[in-house]
């Protein structure tokens, strides 16, 4: 039953899955809030991130507190062509984002597909130690994924809240054509958030690819993940997806550990199914006028 | 020279004509009025300016350079600013990052002095630094999207509709700071009206625009007697 000791466990387990989920929700909120495009391929990021991670950490040794973010670098710099010839095209036009972006999610998958086969694989913990404080037991290495998370969220507050560039982003998320008439060069802004948010879904796709298995369909769960803490938080909501993603992290975490997984799924849904219901706009998020 | 001259506009919005040939200049220093019912021209002339939509034809020339085909950013930096009809703050931002987007095109070393500039002429901005720009009533969120432009150090400053809305001794208010920044900072402003008595009564010159064309341009002095004007627009 709920002892102290399966408390802890359960609300560690689900502050490790919330990270990953606002990792992957705030890039994808960031995307939808600022640019208007739906980005349905940001699972197949996290996914390629998850490889990244495989390669640098798994296969070529190099020490894991290095090998994440240098993965998700890696990841955001090469999605940046993508900007240029695929997102760019798509800045504000919400519909025509949402099919064009379905297809580029389809197009890394299969390519991924071809290039590293169906078998799953793992991706080694970055620390093997179990950690013992008086009966609790934690394994180490979901201690560092929660913290390396909290580093990347950090970060990112302190950049949106103490620096121009990031001033200039959160003013475009608010109203693009007015921070373009205050001489913001929306282009320079879309390119950086992009990046960001791709850097964000990357490593959480580390993280993912680590705490389950490494697959090229693997993003489509942190994209369905990603979506339920949007429609929760509301969407273009920043705080929204730091509730959402706590929401959906413990519940899960809670739920399947008592009722089993299906059961935790099926409330995430129900959920949001009630949310649009009698709160479209989200928990934190603002009514369209 | 003028400071900005604008000859035989034209801006269209697919196939919707949103002005079709409107002349204008401005002097450094000089308040013009815009007037015009809705539809006239305002603010799509306003935007043409500032690079906000698309010149179709004419041309656009400010301190002896043309604008066209210059990015919003660009033309920012070349020193004219604007604040947009319905105001436009960011409202989930606070008052003082609101100013904080306005000066993005300059050093970030001058930011805090040009603030407590703009805090002078709007002691209420001040009183409210940290308040969200929503929570502020509509005269003040006009007074912070004022300010918010002129955190630029503008030349030229388009300011489109700011009496929308507001109580007639808010709007006098406006009127009378604008005034005193026009002054002190050698400002030139073109203010985009429908509340043509007040527009007329702040300005030296104007322009008066109908569908999309200008009608009538001259001094407010002149405009004030002549009876086109004061049958059209100022109801007597």
């Amino acid at each position: 039953m709920l002892s102290p000791i399966v408390l802890v466990q359960i609300v560690v387990n689900g502050v490790g899955l919330a990270a990953i989920y606002i990792l992957v929700a705030l890039g994808f909120t960031l995307l939808f809030g600022i640019m208007r495009v739906v980005n349905f391929a940001h699972g197949a990021f996290a996914m390629l991130g998850g490889y990244a991670l495989y390669y640098l950490y798994s296969i070529y040794d190099v020490p894991y507190l290095v090998a994440a973010p240098v993965a998700a670098l890696f990841v955001a710099a090469a999605a940046l062509v993508l900007e240029r010839f695929v997102y760019r095209r798509f800045y504000q036009k919400m519909f025509q984002s949402m099919i064009a972006l379905l297809g580029l999610d389809m197009a890394i998958a299969s390519t991924a597909l071809i290039i590293w086969d169906s078998h799953e694989r793992s991706i080694k913990p970055a620390v093997s130690d179990i950690l013992q404080l008086g009966g609790i037991i934690v394994p180490a290495d979901k201690l560092v994924i929660v913290a390396v998370a909290a580093i990347a969220l950090a970060a990112f507050y302190l950049f949106t809240h103490f620096t121009r560039a990031g001033l200039a982003m959160r003013a475009a998320a608010q109203d693009v054509e007015t921070a373009e008439a205050q001489g913001i060069d929306t282009r320079v802004t879309y390119q950086l958030s992009f990046f960001i948010a791709i850097f964000m879904a990357a490593l959480a796709g580390g993280f993912y690819g680590q705490t389950y298995a490494l697959s090229p369909f693997m993003g489509e769960r942190p994209l369905m993940m990603a979506f339920i803490v949007v429609i929760l938080g509301g969407m273009g909501s920043i705080p929204g997806v730091a509730l959402g993603g706590l929401l959906l992290g413990l519940g899960e975490s809670f739920l399947s550990t008592f009722y089993g997984s299906s059961v935790s799924v099926f409330v995430s849904f129900g959920a949001v199914i009630l949310l649009l219901v009698f709160r479209p706009w989200g928990l934190l998020g603002t009514p369209e006028k | 020279m003028p400071l900005l001259t604008v000859d035989d506009l034209h801006v269209r919005y697919g196939h919707i004509q949103g002005t079709q040939g409107i002349s204008l200049a401005i002097e450094p220093g000089e308040i013009l009025a815009l007037v015009g019912s809705n539809g006239a021209g305002k603010s799509s002339t306003l935007k043409a300016i500032l690079g906000l939509v698309p010149v179709a034809g004419g041309t656009i020339t400010f301190l002896g350079a043309d604008l066209r085909g210059l990015k919003a950013s660009q033309i920012v930096r070349r020193g004219i600013g604007f604040s947009p009809e319905g105001r436009r703050v960011f409202p989930q931002l606070s008052v003082a990052e609101n100013l904080r987007v306005g000066a993005h095109t300059r050093p970030v070393a001058e930011t805090a002095e040009r603030m407590e500039q703009i805090y002078g002429y709007f002691p209420r901005l001040r009183e409210r630094a940290r308040q969200r720009a929503s929570s502020l009533s509509g005269g003040e969120q006009q007074m912070l999207a004022i300010g918010r432009a002129l955190m630029s150090r503008p030349k030229l400053f388009l300011l489109d509709e700011p009496s929308l809305g507001l109580a007639p001794i808010i709007v006098e208010r406006i009127g009378d700071i604008l005034e005193d920044i026009r002054q002190q900072e050698n400002l030139a402003v073109i203010l985009a009206e429908q509340n043509a008595h007040w527009a007329l009564h702040l300005a030296s010159r104007a322009v008066i625009l109908e569908l999309g064309r200008t009608v009538v341009a001259s001094t407010t002095g002149e405009l004030l007697q002549d009876p086109r004007v004061t049958g059209a627009y100022l109801g007597t």
